[in-house]
């Protein structure tokens, strides 16, 4: 027999914390730490892997097809995948597109804005249910 | 703590004092708050930081309510402060409790129709204090432009990696940054669950740490956008404002400081995964700094989207 996976660890402890634990807690401020620890072991089960590699991957080849943009060439001068660097030059890029009502300024927050937009989507997806954690309330109790 | 509590309010106020109860009270995410009753039947409220939790300091909240309360502005008188952190592993800082305050529900955001209008008028009176000779201020025209900065610079300290909708939600914030006619104190977190009350009046605005000196749309802003959404509807609030402050908060303003203040929710909020990951390892860490902080940046950046 194998040994349990992380999954089925965080499940014990998201199901003993909220079936033993917590009807024995009655400060008020105790009770919402422990709902929220319930709904932090789910987001620990659930969430998928670590997506950054592949969103800056994206990032970068986005900033590579709007090399031609006079925005994005003033920030995108030598190429790289390494996270910092690329989010740096998103991060530049969109924050000069702020302030110009041109065409390099649509496109960059068509062609780049939109992709973050997404990536920010995608995590609100996986931890939106920690909102009524948040709150001290159990979802499904 | 209590040992060391003692020790120290007894070398701070030059007397031989005792604590006859120590016990955490209404707890907030940016600081834990002790209820201290001292032998003599003096009570007090031990206000303790928790690990740079939003970026604020317990220290600029004392200079803060200390001046405010010199202003005749009704406030808990402040009266030691512990800056360093060395004698109970955070700083802190003491002040009075201010006694005759109804206890409610910490998500009830309810208001009686009077306690709203006392409210608004309180506010608008924190507003309108001279606080020249009292506190140190920016010009009128970079009053807003230093406070994205602040709020950037909390961001940026605090995560590893650059993020992209914040620093556009800085520049926009920069580029559309409305003319200020009088820098004025602004509190920074005002409404419901913010200040104490006796069901019909103000007794104490509390909550001091996101206080500063800037433009005072952003509390009508954050008041009925955020802390009061509960509380009644928007236009609701407007009209109350509007009858008993005598203050004009336009659709366009409104906009202007919804940004500013998701962003500045958004920024403050990222520092809870270095709290997480250092001294303070409470989940509403982890959940504060996940599922808030990317909600307050999707607000932001829809509102910029228009």
């Amino acid at each position: 027999m194998r040994e349990p996976s992380d999954a089925e660890m965080w499940r014990s402890v998201e199901a003993t914390v909220r079936n033993v634990l917590l009807p024995s807690i009655t400060d008020e401020w105790a009770r919402v730490i422990t709902v929220q620890l319930v709904g932090l072991a789910r987001y620990a089960a659930t969430r998928p892997p670590d997506r950054t590699a592949a969103r800056v991957a994206e990032l970068a080849a986005t900033l590579d097809r709007l090399a031609a943009n006079p925005v994005v060439a003033a920030h995108w001068r030598s190429p790289s995948t390494e996270p910092r660097a690329v989010l740096g030059a998103v991060s530049a890029v969109l924050a000069d597109a702020v302030s110009r009502d041109d065409q390099p300024g649509d496109d960059i927050r068509a062609g780049l804005r939109t992709v973050v937009s997404r990536h920010l989507d995608e995590d609100l997806a996986v931890s939106g249910m920690l909102m009524p954690y948040f709150r001290g309330k159990l979802p499904d109790a | 703590m209590r040992d060391e509590l003692e020790r120290w309010i007894g070398e701070q106020s030059g007397a031989d004092v005792g604590v006859a109860e120590l016990r955490r009270i209404t707890t907030g995410h940016s600081r834990g708050n002790w209820l201290l009753e001292l032998d003599d039947g003096s009570r007090f409220v031990v206000r303790v930081e928790q690990g740079g939790v939003f970026g604020t300091a317990g220290a600029d909240e004392f200079e803060f309510m200390q001046a405010v309360g010199r202003l005749g502005f009704p406030v808990a008188r402040v009266r030691w402060l512990e800056a360093t952190g060395e004698l109970i592993g955070q700083p802190f800082f003491v002040m009075d409790f201010i006694e005759g305050g109804v206890t409610t529900d910490r998500e009830d955001r309810s208001l009686a129709p009077e306690l709203a209008v006392d409210f608004v008028r309180r506010l608008d009176e924190l507003h309108r204090l001279e606080w020249a000779g009292v506190l140190d201020g920016p010009a009128p025209s970079d009053a807003t432009h230093v406070q994205i900065e602040r709020w950037a610079d909390v961001y940026r300290t605090s995560s590893s990696m650059p993020i992209p909708l914040l620093e556009e939600g800085a520049a926009w914030l920069h580029h559309l940054a409305p003319h200020l006619e009088r820098v004025a104190i602004v509190h920074g977190d005002p409404g419901p669950g913010n200040f104490v009350h006796d069901g019909h009046r103000v007794l104490a605005f509390t909550d001091w740490e996101f206080s500063h000196l800037g433009d005072p749309t952003e509390d009508w802003s954050f008041l009925l956008s955020m802390r009061g959404a509960r509380t009644m509807a928007a236009d609701d609030w407007l009209h109350l404002v509007r009858t008993e402050a005598g203050v004009e908060v336009s659709d366009e303003q409104l906009r202007y400081w919804k940004v500013f203040n998701f962003f500045k929710g958004a920024c403050a909020n990222v520092t809870c995964l270095r709290a997480f990951a250092g001294v303070n390892p409470a989940p509403n860490m982890a959940l504060i700094g996940t599922v808030l902080h990317q909600s307050f940046t999707r607000q932001m950046a829809d509102l910029i989207a228009g």
